[in-house]
């Protein structure tokens, strides 16, 4: 298969006052030219951090990333220079961060800051990159894109920022897309617009999409591969029907039951019990341990490691493939 | 339910729009344009409608963060717009808000417990000695565990400080709160912790919710009465079994309409709204929606809608009615 990405066992750590933080522990994925991939799990599970790393973007210190392979088109990511990253980035791969805020620069207009990424990818001139942000906002649907792109962020609604940024990701037709929650700020029929721009992006141009997100709905919609993170590790990997029709891993059980649906009324609301585990104190066998309603003693002793289970289904836990003495 | 908490009336917002060296006013964003409705002590309102239909500046506006336009803010009774600075900071620790954005809204030099304490420390409701153990209690309630205390907001993902935002809030014990997309960037695990908290708070303390959210079944989940914007307006409001059963406007059962299902084998009809959003700067004449309605007819183009209760407190701005 034609495979654009292949992350292999990535670490990357945070050393914070407390101890270390292992935001991503060993974390393998893959995505093939043309693919979507769409990575769920808990709040703090090292989705985002994941994220930055294919882009070298870890603030260090206290981040390092500490192991692993990023294989971008042959090349390992980490073993390039500084130089060479800044190249790919916002060009062969742009990412579409989680808060708008953080990167959009509060004191230019939205215009420059889209302006000035056109011209340095794509060697236009002024008019014509001006010409192709108007167009680009209007893509994603921001009204009076006329005015909007003499605006500042702030005045901005929560949801023209996300789109702006969309636009900025979108525009300079990147081979990888990496989306961390790109329409958490946006309204269902403005979602809907998006995602299906970025399902053309995907067929026109054959780009591959990262797509980070929490809600299960647009994992259905979107994803043909879903993996799922708990605690910075890989705990489930299947294609998406696989994944939805035959879910194993208990956290996966517990997200799928937590979701409310617009066609269900529920008095309350299912929740898994407990709390993420403290990253400074990792129970020594399964993550999921504490919160688990399916564990047994060897879970509390023993880590689980992923396993393939059948169909390309893989699973990190004790209660399948008889992963028992490891 | 019974009495009630807020009303606003005719509520504006319009912001200059500047133009040129000189930034002369070439005209107005009419953000909020027209709104009026009452909440309820104990009730939650949620508020939907397309991201920049004015959601957040109605809730901004209702607690003063930014100034009205026209119209009226009474809160217990009292007209918020008439109080002294004294009197609103007094009020304060009542009427509060969890920010849409979580990043820009946390002081990046401040730790956690200096974030969610300080507002206590400030209204009174703690001291030196006491203000710890209040904070660690109050994120644990938000799922955070209180080994936070000591970090700064840019050591936590997206949802961790969406939560410190809720516990920021929350901490005060408001009788009111403006809940901005509260729950938007948290998992869905996480996501109906913080929603049965919520409720739960609103059970034992009768706490009054406006709940902005793109997510419709989070806010059908959690809404008694449901309202729906579109370009500065309210076009429909109702009891949420109503609204959701039986909506009228055709924006909202567009709206409905796009809402996605966690089943990928499900291909659904959906209600493509054709045409772009036009701009709250240029609103169009008569229905504001005609220029992307399905159903629109002529009347639309030059007549208003008016927005009118059409039985069972239903309310629509609709010229079909439902009728
Ligand atoms: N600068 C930092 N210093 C210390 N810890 C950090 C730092 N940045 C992130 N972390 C920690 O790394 C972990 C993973 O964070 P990440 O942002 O990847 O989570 P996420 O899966 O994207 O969550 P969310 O869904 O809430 O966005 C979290 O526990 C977070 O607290
Ligand atoms: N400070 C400001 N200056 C100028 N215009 C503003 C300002 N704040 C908001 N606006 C404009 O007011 C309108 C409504 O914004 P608001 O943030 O209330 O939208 P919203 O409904 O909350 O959207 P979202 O769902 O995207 O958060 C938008 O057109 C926005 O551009
Ligand atoms: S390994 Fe054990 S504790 Fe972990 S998820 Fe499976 S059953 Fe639960
Ligand atoms: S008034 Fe006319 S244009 Fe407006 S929503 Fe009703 S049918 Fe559509
Ligand atoms: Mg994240
Ligand atoms: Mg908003």
């Amino acid at each position: 298969m034609d495979e654009l990405l292949i992350i292999k066992n990535l670490k990357t750590y945070f050393y914070t006052d407390e101890g270390v933080v292992k935001a991503v522990d060993d974390v393998s994925l893959r995505i093939n030219r043309g693919q979507t991939l769409c990575i769920v799990g808990e709040s703090g599970c090292g989705k985002s951090i994941t994220a930055m790393s294919i882009l070298r973007l870890i603030p260090d210190p206290p981040g390092k990333i500490e192991g692993g392979e990023i294989i971008f088109e042959g090349k390992d990511l980490l073993k390039l220079s500084d130089d060479e990253v800044r190249e790919i980035r916002g060009n062969k791969i742009s990412m579409i961060f989680q808060e708008p805020m953080t990167s959009l620069n509060p004191v230019f207009t939205i215009g420059n800051q889209i302006i000035e990424a056109i011209m340095l990818h794509q060697k236009l001139d002024k008019k014509e990159a001006t010409k192709k942000s108007v167009e680009a906002l209007k893509l994603v649907g921001i009204p009076r894109a006329e005015e909007i792109i003499n605006a500042y962020p702030h005045e901005l609604s929560g949801g023209m920022r996300q789109r702006a940024m969309i636009a900025m990701a979108m525009v300079c037709n990147p081979t990888l897309l990496i989306a961390d929650e790109p329409t958490t700020a946006l309204d269902v029929t403005i979602q809907a617009q998006i995602l299906d721009l970025m399902r053309k992006l995907k067929e026109e141009t054959k780009t591959s999409i990262m797509l980070i997100t929490h809600d299960l709905g647009v994992v259905a919609e979107m994803a043909e591969y879903v993996t799922v993170m708990y605690a910075g590790k890989v705990v489930e990997e299947a294609d998406v029907i696989e994944l939805f029709k035959n879910p194993k891993h208990p956290y996966t059980l517990g997200l799928l039951e937590s979701k409310p649906q617009i066609h269900i009324d529920k008095e309350k609301l299912y929740s898994i019990p407990g709390q993420v585990p403290n990253p400074f104190n990792l129970p020594k066998g399964c993550y999921f341990f504490p919160r688990c309603e399916r564990a047994m003693e060897i879970c509390k002793e023993v880590m689980p490691t992923l396993k393939e289970v059948g169909n390309g289904h893989k699973v990190a836990c004790h209660l399948y493939g008889g992963d028992n003495n490891e | 339910m019974n009495e009630v908490i807020l009303s606003v009336k005719n509520l504006k917002k319009y912001f200059p729009i500047r133009s040129g060296v000189f930034q002369k006013v070439v005209g107005h964003v009419k953000a909020v344009d027209d709104v009026s409705f009452e909440l309820r002590k104990g009730e939650t309102l949620g508020l939907v409608g397309e991201s920049g239909c004015g959601k957040s500046t109605t809730g901004r506006t209702i607690l003063r963060l930014i100034e009205k336009t026209e119209g009226e803010v009474m809160f217990e009774g009292k007209d918020v717009y008439k109080l002294s600075r004294e009197e609103l900071r007094k009020l304060r620790p009542n009427m509060q808000i969890i920010f849409q954005d979580p990043y820009s809204s946390l002081n990046p030099r401040m730790t956690v417990g200096e974030i969610v304490g300080e507002a206590l420390i400030e209204h009174g409701m703690a001291n030196k000695n006491t203000v710890k153990a209040k904070v660690e209690e109050v994120l644990e309630m938000c799922g955070l565990s209180s080994y936070y205390i000591k970090r700064y907001p840019h050591e936590f993902s997206g949802g961790q400080r969406q939560r410190i935002g809720i516990a920021r809030a929350l901490a005060l014990n408001p009788k009111f709160i403006v809940c901005d997309e509260p729950v938007s960037a948290l998992d869905v695990s996480i996501q109906s912790q913080i929603v049965n908290l919520l409720c739960e708070l609103q059970q034992k303390f009768n706490f009054s919710y406006l709940f902005i959210s793109h997510d419709l079944s989070v806010v059908k989940h959690i809404s008694h009465r449901v309202g729906v914007m579109y370009l500065g307006s309210l076009v429909e409001l109702a009891d949420k079994k109503e609204i959701f059963k039986n909506p009228i406007h055709p924006y909202t059962k567009a709206l409905l309409s796009a809402v996605p299902i966690p089943d990928p084998t499900l291909k659904r009809e959906r209600i493509i709204l054709e045409g772009d959003i036009p701009s709250p700067a240029n609103p169009p004449k008569g229905c504001k929606f005609h220029t992307r309605c399905p159903y629109k007819m002529d009347i639309c183009k030059e007549v208003t809608p008016e927005y009118k209760d059409i039985g069972n407190n239903h309310f629509v701005a609709c010229h079909l009615d439902g009728r």
